[in-house]
Protein backbone atom coordinates (compact mmCIF):
# COMPACT_ATOMS: atom_id res chain seq x y z
CA UNK A 1 0.00 0.00 0.00
CA UNK A 2 1.12 3.90 -0.90
CA UNK A 3 0.49 7.04 0.44
CA UNK A 4 0.00 9.47 -2.92
CA UNK A 5 -0.86 12.65 -2.95
CA UNK A 6 -4.45 12.25 -4.02
CA UNK A 7 -5.57 8.95 -2.08
CA UNK A 8 -4.22 5.76 -0.28
CA UNK A 9 -5.02 2.64 -2.98
CA UNK A 10 -3.78 -0.81 -2.88
CA UNK A 11 -1.18 -1.36 -5.49
CA UNK A 12 0.95 -3.74 -7.52
CA UNK A 13 4.54 -4.13 -6.03
CA UNK A 14 6.91 -1.31 -8.58
CA UNK A 15 8.64 -3.41 -10.70
CA UNK A 16 11.99 -2.43 -9.45
CA UNK A 17 10.69 -2.60 -5.92
CA UNK A 18 13.76 -4.52 -4.23
CA UNK A 19 15.82 -1.84 -5.93
CA UNK A 20 13.69 0.68 -4.56
CA UNK A 21 14.44 -0.69 -1.05
CA UNK A 22 17.50 -1.14 -1.37
CA UNK A 23 17.18 3.07 -1.80
CA UNK A 24 15.34 3.58 0.71
CA UNK A 25 17.48 1.89 2.97
CA UNK A 26 20.30 3.87 2.06
CA UNK A 27 17.92 6.80 2.69
CA UNK A 28 16.77 8.06 -0.39
CA UNK A 29 13.25 8.90 -0.55
CA UNK A 30 9.66 8.47 -3.12
CA UNK A 31 9.02 11.34 -4.33
CA UNK A 32 5.00 12.27 -3.91
CA UNK A 33 3.23 9.91 -6.59
CA UNK A 34 -0.14 10.12 -8.12
CA UNK A 35 -2.00 7.95 -10.74
CA UNK A 36 -1.36 8.83 -14.23
CA UNK A 37 -5.57 7.83 -14.68
CA UNK A 38 -5.10 7.23 -18.54
CA UNK A 39 -2.42 10.15 -19.03
CA UNK A 40 -1.38 10.40 -22.61
CA UNK A 41 2.54 10.28 -22.43
CA UNK A 42 5.98 10.41 -24.32
CA UNK A 43 9.62 9.41 -24.22
CA UNK A 44 12.68 9.17 -25.85
CA UNK A 45 13.43 5.96 -27.08
CA UNK A 46 15.67 4.64 -30.26
CA UNK A 47 14.16 3.55 -33.67
CA UNK A 48 16.52 1.16 -34.48
CA UNK A 49 15.15 -2.33 -33.68
CA UNK A 50 17.36 -4.10 -30.91
CA UNK A 51 18.33 -1.19 -29.05
CA UNK A 52 16.93 -1.08 -25.73
CA UNK A 53 14.09 1.00 -24.71
CA UNK A 54 11.92 1.97 -21.63
CA UNK A 55 14.69 0.64 -19.40
CA UNK A 56 15.92 3.07 -16.04
CA UNK A 57 19.48 3.60 -15.93
CA UNK A 58 19.68 1.80 -12.93
CA UNK A 59 18.57 -1.04 -14.45
CA UNK A 60 20.87 -0.92 -17.25
CA UNK A 61 23.82 -0.28 -14.83
CA UNK A 62 23.17 -1.64 -11.52
CA UNK A 63 26.86 -0.64 -10.46
CA UNK A 64 26.16 2.65 -11.31
CA UNK A 65 23.29 2.24 -8.22
CA UNK A 66 25.85 1.18 -6.06
CA UNK A 67 28.60 3.42 -6.88
CA UNK A 68 25.65 6.56 -6.02
CA UNK A 69 25.10 5.06 -2.59
CA UNK A 70 28.48 5.04 -1.54
CA UNK A 71 28.94 8.91 -2.53
CA UNK A 72 25.65 9.49 -1.42
CA UNK A 73 24.29 10.69 -4.50
CA UNK A 74 21.59 7.88 -5.50
CA UNK A 75 18.37 9.42 -6.32
CA UNK A 76 15.17 6.94 -7.16
CA UNK A 77 14.37 9.28 -10.18
CA UNK A 78 16.62 6.76 -12.25
CA UNK A 79 14.82 3.58 -11.42
CA UNK A 80 11.80 6.12 -13.10
CA UNK A 81 11.26 6.79 -17.15
CA UNK A 82 11.31 10.58 -18.12
CA UNK A 83 8.11 11.30 -19.75
CA UNK A 84 6.67 14.50 -20.76
CA UNK A 85 2.57 15.05 -20.91
CA UNK A 86 2.78 16.47 -24.45
CA UNK A 87 4.85 15.98 -27.54
CA UNK A 88 5.52 19.72 -28.05
CA UNK A 89 6.88 20.00 -24.95
CA UNK A 90 9.46 16.77 -25.13
CA UNK A 91 10.76 18.33 -28.58
CA UNK A 92 11.43 21.40 -27.10
CA UNK A 93 13.15 19.80 -24.28
CA UNK A 94 14.90 17.83 -26.80
CA UNK A 95 15.71 20.75 -29.37
CA UNK A 96 17.99 22.10 -25.89
CA UNK A 97 19.59 19.30 -25.18
CA UNK A 98 20.87 18.68 -29.09
CA UNK A 99 21.81 22.29 -28.88
CA UNK A 100 24.58 21.85 -26.06
CA UNK A 101 25.04 17.98 -26.66
CA UNK A 102 25.06 17.23 -30.43
CA UNK A 103 25.42 12.85 -29.97
CA UNK A 104 22.41 13.42 -27.22
CA UNK A 105 20.87 10.71 -29.91
CA UNK A 106 23.28 7.93 -28.81
CA UNK A 107 22.57 8.09 -25.08
CA UNK A 108 18.77 8.88 -24.98
CA UNK A 109 17.59 7.89 -28.44
CA UNK A 110 16.48 9.38 -31.43
CA UNK A 111 12.94 9.11 -31.29
CA UNK A 112 9.63 9.81 -29.93
CA UNK A 113 7.70 7.26 -28.93
CA UNK A 114 3.92 7.85 -27.45
CA UNK A 115 1.31 6.09 -25.57
CA UNK A 116 -1.21 5.77 -22.75
CA UNK A 117 -0.18 5.23 -19.10
CA UNK A 118 -2.44 3.44 -16.99
CA UNK A 119 -3.43 3.19 -13.30
CA UNK A 120 -2.35 -0.66 -13.69
CA UNK A 121 0.92 0.38 -15.23
CA UNK A 122 2.18 2.48 -12.20
CA UNK A 123 2.36 5.95 -10.45
CA UNK A 124 3.63 9.61 -11.73
CA UNK A 125 5.44 12.16 -9.92
CA UNK A 126 3.75 16.12 -10.72
CA UNK A 127 5.04 17.17 -13.74
CA UNK A 128 7.26 20.31 -13.68
CA UNK A 129 7.14 23.66 -15.69
CA UNK A 130 8.45 21.84 -18.72
CA UNK A 131 6.03 19.01 -18.67
CA UNK A 132 8.65 16.39 -17.55
CA UNK A 133 7.46 13.98 -15.25
CA UNK A 134 9.31 10.06 -13.47
CA UNK A 135 6.91 7.45 -14.36
CA UNK A 136 7.60 4.67 -11.72
CA UNK A 137 6.52 1.19 -13.24
CA UNK A 138 4.85 -1.50 -11.45
CA UNK A 139 5.38 -5.04 -11.68
CA UNK A 140 4.23 -6.46 -15.02
CA UNK A 141 4.26 -2.75 -16.76
CA UNK A 142 5.64 -3.07 -20.42
CA UNK A 143 5.98 0.04 -22.25
CA UNK A 144 7.80 -1.87 -25.64
CA UNK A 145 4.05 -2.73 -25.69
CA UNK A 146 2.12 0.12 -25.26
CA UNK A 147 4.28 2.73 -26.42
CA UNK A 148 4.87 3.23 -30.11
CA UNK A 149 7.31 5.59 -32.08
CA UNK A 150 5.50 8.02 -33.52
CA UNK A 151 8.39 10.07 -35.09
CA UNK A 152 11.93 10.75 -35.29
CA UNK A 153 13.65 13.81 -33.68
CA UNK A 154 17.44 13.53 -34.42
CA UNK B 1 34.47 7.25 -30.39
CA UNK B 2 36.22 9.92 -32.26
CA UNK B 3 40.12 9.43 -32.19
CA UNK B 4 41.55 13.27 -30.41
CA UNK B 5 44.75 14.80 -30.81
CA UNK B 6 46.37 15.74 -27.21
CA UNK B 7 49.03 14.62 -24.81
CA UNK B 8 48.41 11.54 -22.95
CA UNK B 9 48.45 12.27 -19.31
CA UNK B 10 47.59 10.80 -16.20
CA UNK B 11 45.28 13.36 -13.96
CA UNK B 12 43.86 11.77 -10.78
CA UNK B 13 40.20 13.71 -10.35
CA UNK B 14 39.22 11.56 -7.19
CA UNK B 15 39.19 14.90 -5.07
CA UNK B 16 36.84 16.36 -7.47
CA UNK B 17 33.05 16.73 -5.51
CA UNK B 18 30.11 17.76 -7.21
CA UNK B 19 28.35 21.04 -6.61
CA UNK B 20 25.70 20.87 -9.17
CA UNK B 21 24.18 18.96 -11.70
CA UNK B 22 23.38 21.65 -14.07
CA UNK B 23 21.87 19.23 -17.00
CA UNK B 24 20.23 15.87 -15.96
CA UNK B 25 18.14 14.18 -17.83
CA UNK B 26 18.12 10.28 -17.03
CA UNK B 27 21.83 11.06 -15.99
CA UNK B 28 24.03 14.04 -15.92
CA UNK B 29 25.06 15.64 -18.91
CA UNK B 30 26.87 18.79 -17.49
CA UNK B 31 28.04 18.67 -14.15
CA UNK B 32 30.02 21.56 -11.76
CA UNK B 33 32.67 20.08 -9.77
CA UNK B 34 35.20 21.71 -7.30
CA UNK B 35 38.85 20.42 -7.12
CA UNK B 36 40.58 19.55 -3.59
CA UNK B 37 42.41 22.70 -4.71
CA UNK B 38 38.88 24.82 -4.38
CA UNK B 39 39.16 25.41 -8.42
CA UNK B 40 35.48 25.38 -10.36
CA UNK B 41 35.77 22.84 -13.37
CA UNK B 42 32.36 21.42 -15.54
CA UNK B 43 32.19 17.51 -16.39
CA UNK B 44 30.97 18.30 -20.16
CA UNK B 45 29.13 14.50 -21.94
CA UNK B 46 30.45 14.64 -25.18
CA UNK B 47 30.15 10.66 -26.51
CA UNK B 48 29.66 7.72 -25.26
CA UNK B 49 29.90 3.96 -27.16
CA UNK B 50 28.75 0.08 -25.50
CA UNK B 51 31.65 1.18 -22.56
CA UNK B 52 32.92 4.11 -22.32
CA UNK B 53 31.11 7.66 -22.02
CA UNK B 54 33.25 10.69 -22.71
CA UNK B 55 33.65 13.80 -21.32
CA UNK B 56 35.33 16.93 -21.54
CA UNK B 57 36.47 18.68 -18.03
CA UNK B 58 37.71 22.10 -18.04
CA UNK B 59 38.45 24.67 -15.50
CA UNK B 60 36.11 27.56 -15.21
CA UNK B 61 36.07 31.01 -13.06
CA UNK B 62 32.68 31.06 -11.09
CA UNK B 63 32.13 34.39 -12.52
CA UNK B 64 31.76 32.71 -16.16
CA UNK B 65 29.79 29.85 -14.44
CA UNK B 66 27.51 32.69 -13.41
CA UNK B 67 27.05 34.51 -16.63
CA UNK B 68 26.19 31.01 -18.31
CA UNK B 69 23.64 30.42 -16.09
CA UNK B 70 22.08 33.77 -16.14
CA UNK B 71 22.05 33.43 -20.42
CA UNK B 72 24.87 35.85 -20.79
CA UNK B 73 27.41 33.27 -21.64
CA UNK B 74 26.85 30.21 -24.18
CA UNK B 75 28.48 26.76 -23.31
CA UNK B 76 30.27 27.06 -26.55
CA UNK B 77 31.94 30.16 -25.16
CA UNK B 78 32.63 28.67 -22.13
CA UNK B 79 34.15 25.19 -23.94
CA UNK B 80 35.96 27.23 -26.22
CA UNK B 81 37.98 29.18 -23.82
CA UNK B 82 38.78 27.17 -20.72
CA UNK B 83 40.72 29.20 -18.12
CA UNK B 84 43.57 27.24 -18.49
CA UNK B 85 43.56 27.39 -22.93
CA UNK B 86 43.06 23.74 -22.33
CA UNK B 87 40.96 20.98 -21.44
CA UNK B 88 40.65 17.51 -20.69
CA UNK B 89 39.21 14.47 -22.76
CA UNK B 90 38.72 12.02 -20.50
CA UNK B 91 36.73 8.26 -21.10
CA UNK B 92 34.89 6.96 -18.25
CA UNK B 93 33.96 3.03 -18.20
CA UNK B 94 31.02 2.25 -16.67
CA UNK B 95 32.80 0.97 -13.58
CA UNK B 96 33.51 4.42 -13.20
CA UNK B 97 37.05 4.12 -14.03
CA UNK B 98 39.15 6.89 -15.86
CA UNK B 99 41.05 5.97 -18.66
CA UNK B 100 42.59 7.77 -21.86
CA UNK B 101 43.37 10.86 -20.36
CA UNK B 102 44.08 13.73 -23.00
CA UNK B 103 44.89 17.11 -22.57
CA UNK B 104 43.73 18.80 -25.69
CA UNK B 105 43.51 22.28 -26.94
CA UNK B 106 39.90 23.57 -27.68
CA UNK B 107 40.40 24.20 -30.88
CA UNK B 108 41.86 20.17 -31.75
CA UNK B 109 37.90 19.16 -31.07
CA UNK B 110 35.96 18.14 -33.55
CA UNK B 111 32.82 20.04 -34.11
CA UNK B 112 30.03 17.91 -33.02
CA UNK B 113 32.35 17.64 -29.64
CA UNK B 114 31.37 21.48 -29.17
CA UNK B 115 27.66 22.82 -28.34
CA UNK B 116 25.76 25.19 -31.01
CA UNK B 117 27.23 28.80 -31.13
CA UNK B 118 22.96 29.49 -29.15
CA UNK B 119 23.61 26.78 -26.46
CA UNK B 120 22.33 29.34 -23.97
CA UNK B 121 21.42 27.51 -20.34
CA UNK B 122 17.69 26.21 -20.44
CA UNK B 123 17.87 24.04 -17.95
CA UNK B 124 17.41 24.22 -14.39
CA UNK B 125 20.92 22.90 -12.08
CA UNK B 126 20.52 19.82 -9.25
CA UNK B 127 22.53 20.81 -6.12
CA UNK B 128 24.36 18.01 -4.83
CA UNK B 129 23.28 16.70 -1.53
CA UNK B 130 26.11 17.97 0.13
CA UNK B 131 27.16 21.37 -2.17
CA UNK B 132 26.32 23.81 0.57
CA UNK B 133 29.59 22.25 2.27
CA UNK B 134 31.40 22.88 -0.59
CA UNK B 135 30.23 26.49 -2.04
CA UNK B 136 31.79 29.60 -1.97
CA UNK B 137 30.27 32.77 -1.99
CA UNK B 138 32.54 36.15 -3.57
CA UNK B 139 33.07 39.01 -2.46
CA UNK B 140 34.86 41.87 -4.33
CA UNK B 141 37.12 43.74 -1.72
CA UNK B 142 38.61 46.78 -2.69
CA UNK B 143 42.81 46.18 -2.39
CA UNK B 144 43.26 48.84 -0.15
CA UNK B 145 40.40 48.38 2.31
CA UNK B 146 41.89 44.60 2.41
CA UNK B 147 43.78 45.14 6.00
CA UNK B 148 40.91 46.53 6.81
CA UNK B 149 38.53 43.87 6.13
CA UNK B 150 40.55 41.42 7.44
CA UNK B 151 40.10 43.42 11.04
CA UNK B 152 36.83 43.38 10.58
CA UNK B 153 36.52 39.17 10.18
CA UNK B 154 39.36 38.90 13.43
CA UNK B 155 36.73 40.77 15.71
CA UNK B 156 33.79 38.79 14.45
CA UNK B 157 35.89 35.43 14.98
CA UNK B 158 35.78 34.35 11.58
CA UNK B 159 38.97 32.78 10.38
CA UNK B 160 40.98 35.17 7.99
CA UNK B 161 42.93 32.08 6.24
CA UNK B 162 39.69 30.92 5.00
CA UNK B 163 40.18 34.24 2.42
CA UNK B 164 43.62 33.08 1.69
CA UNK B 165 42.96 31.95 -1.51
CA UNK B 166 40.85 35.04 -2.38
CA UNK B 167 43.52 37.45 -1.05
CA UNK B 168 46.02 35.17 -3.31
CA UNK B 169 43.90 36.11 -6.34
CA UNK B 170 43.55 39.69 -5.77
CA UNK B 171 47.20 39.93 -5.46
CA UNK B 172 47.70 38.69 -8.92
CA UNK B 173 45.33 41.72 -10.25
Amino acid sequence: MYETNTHTTDKKPFKYQLLIDQLLAAGCHLPVLSLPDDINACRFAFAEEGLPNHIPQYVSNPKRMLQDIGKNSATTSLLALSCFTTSERAEAFYANLRKAFKHVACSIGDSLAEGILTNDDGMMTTPSANGHFDFYECEGCDLNKTFHITRKIA
Amino acid sequence: MKKIEGYNIDYDFSGFRKIADLVFFDGPFLSHYVSSKGDDYLFYWVDRNEQDNRWLVLRVSLASLQKYIGKELTLRELIEHPNDGYLYVVDIDNSLVYHDIKLVQPCALPDDYLPENDSYYEFEPIPAEDAEELMTYELTIPYKERNHFEEILRKIGFPVSALKKVVNRAAVF
